[in-house]
């Protein structure tokens, strides 16, 4: 009946791509970065992402039934669209190949001690080339309906480990004199916050998609800072500034340090979780998979769906045991991240300002 | 004159056809009169009080023509004049009677058909506490009139088809005119008109032609065997497929969420309807995952859970040989054979069945050690929790995806448990059943809708469900 | 084509995964489950003991049997961690789950040499949980293990248990190992742990060890504790009693708890001052012989319980500063979270010692449960 993805789906797909890997070690980056005081980083980031998600919304919005292929060209010309796909298509592909590669090892180092990497690789491609060859409506769904769960568990899971936590270890709230730190720590916790571009990738429509998407979108962004505020403080609560930076998986190991008497049967937190840490990675992987997909199919216009589908996740399982060490591994994690601000930041502002430009162009039509 | 001879011809033909068609002669004044009939398939007392007497009375012998006999003579309620000797045999088979003449050139087509049926009996499929137990039989004509006597709206509509080249079989497609979705009615007319098969014998069978994959998991058309329940469903927007022969009617279109519906939530009260809806929804997820989280937990991460639980477990399990994946597997083939075993047998050895199965697995597995009483346990609890989950049909692909997620787990631990839930997600969410996404209301997400569901107040549910996007949006 | 490939490569890859084996197989009852672990030193040599339950049945034990039916000891030596686990791996028919052990013993031997090396190992060690209970038993660990018991089934549930329960009565402190990590990283204060030992047959509660470095300095004993637990514990609630002012040779016995307790630093002229205020409140729970007690006794009882606290609180701040040097109160997380630039600037372990410390007690008596004492016969 519906063609396109509701307003809802949309501000889901962004939850559901933008959580992921990042909550794991975040609580480590923002109190080795910020101290305890690493919030405001954090609330730094959430505007800025904020902000980015408005421009390329607007570009999506402006431009109906568009994706950033067809407007790109439409506002810069073959040559520059090509090169920016270029980009684009290498981002999302190394982004959702090396957080599978380091999810693995994660998982291996905590709960499979010796399942070897590969095979989990291949286990959460399997499910992603299922997943990616249906479409991104069954993609949107999927999105909307684990995004409902992990939002409700994940809160509870966080408030329960509030409560095991000790206040004294959050003060110092805010250090006034610490301010320029707080805003250069920004720059090292942008990976967890990255993931909006995808929204370049998703044609809206103008019937059922109204002006209320961009409320939906940036109310999403900033419903998510607060949660990852939340997961950090609730961290720090439990483990100490200073114990929390030894951690790179700090969430999971500040889960292992509590129990809570009460819940009889679930007192030890870790096996609720892991399951629900593993759907949004799941979530991360399959929007960002299908972002490259998506995008190298409108470059090869001829082969169909489910062969570039493949194609992409052979080439990926390839690729991701190609790094030796975790060091290796977090190192390229970094550049993708620095790609990812080329990606969502500079990219769309160029769009805009080139939209804003000619916008008597796309207006009047 | 010629005709009369065509027809002749044509009777002689049929005489030696080896059809069993009975042919019954009367005459008059020159005039002769044929009578043709399949004796199974026609009401023989209707045909002698109702055509032979009064023919055989008519004193007015002279000018009999077949529109004298129609108009004025044969008592019978429907009655057809054609001409078309290609036709008689069609019309004869589908219990018509038919009256040839011997001056005439056109013959009558009498409906006597009289076939054995069934009376309309308690339904055995879906049982109710409170609902109405008449259910449909095997009849066409019976089912139609039970939904006609209560849905008086001028606009429902009831479209025929025929299907099968060889059976012939009448499907009738039910719907409200102006609530239901334009959309879905038109596909399903086209998709019924596109089946080309020899012989449709349940409904089943025009189930797997309407839908769009062999290959799917889940059942996509509810099956409805009692008339209040079709009614409703008519009434918010569904259509309604009837086939001539089967008591179970598909209603179309049908989300994942309906199928944990029971007619029983709406005619009590609401905290009942809000208990059962959660506790069916518990029982499905218990009954996929229960097993599978089982041999997670024993096998791969035991310290999830607390002390005394752990040496709890494996005090239980120090004298079972079988490792926990294979002990998993081999129970639940064992239920299954059981359940297998009770649906098939006379219902004089049924019972026995289920003691011998109580004794045998439950009880002397467990003592002698073969599997341990936690693993009995959780068998019987998956299986329980598989017959509370409402509707049988949706119990199908939950005793197959089980094993899935046994084996999942059983090689990846956790990580292999929710792969295998994320799978199977997937494929709920890619599920189309005619336009409507098999997920709604979850997704798009409609808080009314969740609501309405689990509350099924009738006062309180003002609207229907989005997701149909039916014409008429109201109830009230 | 591609469909049929994928299809069959899936396929080939699941059937194979399957038949290689599932890499992290093993069931629980396949593997030696630890209850408890004593960690001490000896002549330079770790020694690991510990208790591992039984869960082969004996064949003339009833098999529905669903409790493990005892435990057996371990013990092993080695230089260092890894080298007594190899031993005690040589010796073990399965491999170690650690995932159930209730408590860890440490040796005053090893106490004393200092514990931290061990919180690390079970920090890293995947199965082992962070919220294991620790404790120091005056005896070696090993003897503490092979004793029997007939409370309950292990030392290991004995210990955990006892300790359980004195701290949800408030008079026990119950240091996990994770709190243990925290205090340890952030440096510059120490903690406390129990201190369990053998007495008259049993095994007993002592009192409290105070760990500076992580290295054991000094021990208190269970009734020079009451003033660390209105200071460290969560809800104490002790018991005091008063000889009665009135009427020689009768006690009075309150129940105290604490209603608010604020510490509040600052750092004047070079000198850190915590003010400590503790509100408490206070029930009689009964008079060893009835007697009246009117307002004005009310009043008097409730100066004599405030200055009674307030000497066992001052005791034990002062030994910390004279005598162990150590701040086991944790103040310097909270002066750290009052004045963190000034935090930053002096060195916590020089200063406490020199800190000037108020402390402030106040008790209401808020009730006499139920008995009124104030009621008079009629004749």
């Amino acid at each position: 009946m519906n063609n396109s993805l509701t307003d809802r789906q949309i501000a889901f797909i962004l939850f559901g791509i933008i959580v992921g890997y990042g909550i794991m070690p975040m609580a480590k980056n923002v109190a080795e970065n910020g101290g305890t005081g690493g919030w405001f980083a954090l609330l730094i980031a959430t505007l800025i992402t904020a902000i980015f998600t408005y421009i390329i919304t607007y570009l999506g919005y402006v431009h109906k039934n568009k994706t950033i292929y067809e407007y790109s060209q439409l506002l810069l010309g073959k040559f520059f669209t090509n090169i920016f796909m270029i980009i684009y298509i290498i981002y999302f592909f190394m982004f959702f190949t090396m957080i599978i590669r380091m999810a693995s090892e994660v998982i291996r180092l905590t709960i499979l001690l010796k399942t070897p990497v590969c095979a989990m690789c291949l286990l959460f491609l399997v499910a992603v080339y299922y997943a990616v060859s249906k479409g991104i409506r069954v993609i949107a769904r999927i999105c909307e309906i684990y995004g409902l769960i992990i939002i409700i568990f994940l809160l509870t899971i966080q408030l329960a480990i509030f409560t095991q936590g000790d206040i004294i270890n959050l003060k110092p709230f805010f250090v006034l004199e610490d301010i320029k730190s707080y805003i250069k720590a920004t720059s090292t916790i942008i990976f967890p916050f990255i993931g909006i571009e995808i929204l370049a990738v998703i044609p809206l429509d103008k019937k059922e998609n109204s002006k209320k998407i961009f409320g939906y979108n940036i109310l999403m962004v900033v419903f998510i800072g607060i949660l990852y505020i939340l997961v950090a403080e609730s961290c720090i609560s439990v483990m100490g500034v200073d114990g929390i930076i030894y951690y790179k998986d700090s969430l999971l190991a500040t889960i292992r340090r509590i129990e809570i008497p009460h819940l009889q049967f679930l007192r030890r937190l870790d096996g609720i979780f892991l399951p629900i840490w593993i759907m949004t990675l799941f979530c991360t992987f399959i929007l960002s998979a299908y972002g490259s997909v998506f995008l190298t199919s409108k470059l090869f216009k001829n082969t169909s769906h489910k062969k570039i589908t493949f194609v992409v996740v052979i080439t990926s399982f390839i690729i991701a045991q190609i790094p030796n060490t975790i060091n290796q591994i977090e190192k390229l994690m970094d550049y993708i991240s620095y790609l990812g601000i080329i990606v969502s930041g500079i990219i769309p502002v160029i769009l805009f300002v080139a939209t804003k430009v000619k916008r008597y162009d796309t207006k009047n039509k | 004159m010629n005709k009369t001879n065509i027809f002749i011809n044509k009777i002689d033909e049929l005489k030696e056809n080896g059809l069993d068609i009975s042919i019954r002669k009367l005459s008059f004044n020159n005039i002769e009169i044929y009578i043709l009939y399949i004796q199974q398939l026609t009401d023989r007392d209707k045909l002698s009080t109702d055509i032979i007497k009064p023919i055989l009375l008519n004193k007015d012998c002279n000018n009999i023509s077949v529109d004298k006999l129609a108009s004025s003579v044969v008592y019978i309620d429907n009655i057809l004049i054609d001409d078309s000797e290609n036709k008689i045999i069609e019309y004869i088979l589908e219990g018509k009677s038919i009256i040839v003449l011997s001056n005439d050139n056109k013959y009558i087509v009498a409906d006597t058909l009289k076939i054995e049926k069934r009376k309309t009996m308690p339904p055995q499929v879906e049982s109710t506490l409170r609902g109405a137990k008449d259910s449909f039989n095997e009849n066409l004509d019976n089912n139609l009139s039970l939904i006609r006597y209560r849905i008086k709206d001028p606009n429902l509509r009831i479209d025929k088809f025929i299907i099968g080249k060889r059976s012939k079989t009448n499907v009738a497609v039910v719907y409200i005119k102006d609530i239901v979705n334009p959309k879905i009615i038109n596909d399903v007319k086209k998709r019924l008109s596109s089946i080309a098969i020899d012989g449709v014998f349940e409904s089943g069978y025009i189930q797997k032609f309407i839908l769009n994959n062999a290959f799917d998991l889940f059942p996509q058309c509810g099956i409805v065997e009692r008339s209040d329940t079709a009614c409703t469903n008519i009434i918010d927007g569904k259509i309604c497929i009837m086939v001539e022969g089967i008591s179970l009617v598909l209603t179309v279109p049908k989300t994942f969420i309906e199928f944990l519906d029971a007619s029983d939530d709406h005619y009590d009260s609401i905290y009942i309807s809000v208990f059962s809806k959660t506790l069916r929804i518990l029982s499905i997820l218990i009954s996929i995952t229960l097993s599978s989280l089982y041999v997670a937990v024993v096998a791969f991460h035991p310290d999830i859970l607390p002390p005394k639980y752990i040496l709890a477990m494996a005090t239980g399990r120090a004298t079972v040989p079988f490792n926990a994946l294979l002990e998993a597997l081999i129970m639940e083939f064992v239920a299954e054979v059981l359940r297998e075993a009770s649906i098939r047998l006379p219902q004089q050895i049924g019972p026995a069945i289920s003691i011998v199965g109580a004794i045998v697995i439950g009880q002397a597995a467990a003592a002698a050690g073969l599997v341990s009483s936690l693993m009995v346990i959780i068998v019987s609890l998956s299986i329980m929790t598989s017959f509370a989950a409402g509707d049988y049909f949706m119990i199908n692909p939950i005793r197959v995806l089980k094993y899935i997620m046994i084996l999942l787990s059983g090689v990846f631990g956790i990580l292999g448990f929710t792969i295998g839930f994320i799978l199977i997600t997937i494929n709920l969410c890619s599920i189309e059943s005619f336009g409507v996404s098999y997920v709604a209301p979850l997704s798009p997400f409609n808080f009314r809708d969740i609501i309405n569901f689990f509350i099924s107040d009738i006062t309180l549910s003002k609207k229907r469900p989005k997701f149909l996007h039916t014409r008429d949006k109201t109830r009230q | 084509m591609i469909q049929r490939t994928s299809k069959l490569l899936i396929s080939l890859l699941i059937s194979a995964l399957l038949l290689t084996g599932c890499w992290d197989y093993t069931d629980i009852n396949m593997m030696c489950i630890t209850v408890s672990i004593g960690v001490d030193s000896i002549d330079g040599n770790i020694e690991f003991s510990g208790e591992i339950a039984k869960i082969i049945s004996p064949t003339d034990v009833p098999k529905e049997q669903n409790q493990a039916s005892g435990v057996y000891n371990l013990l092993s030596y080695g230089k260092t961690f890894e080298e007594a686990r190899i031993n005690y791996n040589t010796i073990n028919p399965f491999p170690v789950f650690l995932g159930a052990t209730r408590v860890v013993v440490f040796g005053e031997n090893y106490a004393k040499q200092g514990i931290e090396a061990y919180l690390h190992r079970i920090d890293s060690l995947y199965d082992y949980r962070k919220t294991l209970l620790t404790a120091v038993s005056r005896e070696r660990p090993k003897e503490l293990f092979e004793k029997k018991v007939e409370k309950e089934l292990s030392v290991g549930f004995l210990i955990e248990d006892i300790l359980t329960h004195l701290e949800e009565n408030g008079q026990a402190l119950y240091p996990k190992v994770g709190e243990l990590l925290s205090d340890i990283s952030f440096g510059k204060i120490g903690y406390l742990l129990p201190y369990i030992g053998i007495e008259n047959n049993s095994i007993k509660y002592l009192g409290m060890v105070v760990m500076k470095d992580s290295k054991m300095v000094d021990i208190l004993k269970v009734k020079d504790t009451s003033g660390l637990l209105y200071l460290l514990s969560k809800n104490p609630s002790l018991v005091e009693t008063i000889p009665s002012t009135n009427h020689e040779g009768n006690f009075l016995s309150f129940r105290t708890k604490i209603k608010k307790r604020k510490v509040k630093t600052d750092y004047i002229d070079e000198k850190v001052i915590i003010n400590i205020d503790l509100n408490l409140t206070s029930e009689l729970q009964y008079q060893h012989y009835m007697d009246l007690l009117s307002d004005q006794d009310i009043k008097k009882y409730e100066a004599i319980i405030s200055k009674r606290v307030r000497n066992s609180v001052i005791s034990i701040i002062e030994k910390s500063q004279k005598d162990f040097k150590c701040d086991i109160f944790r103040f310097a997380k909270i002066f750290k979270g009052q004045h963190p630039k000034i935090y930053e600037q002096i060195d916590w372990k020089e200063a406490f010692p020199n800190a000037e410390i108020n402390v402030d007690v106040k008790t209401k008596i808020v009730n006499t449960t139920l008995s009124d004492t104030t009621a008079k016969k009629k004749y």
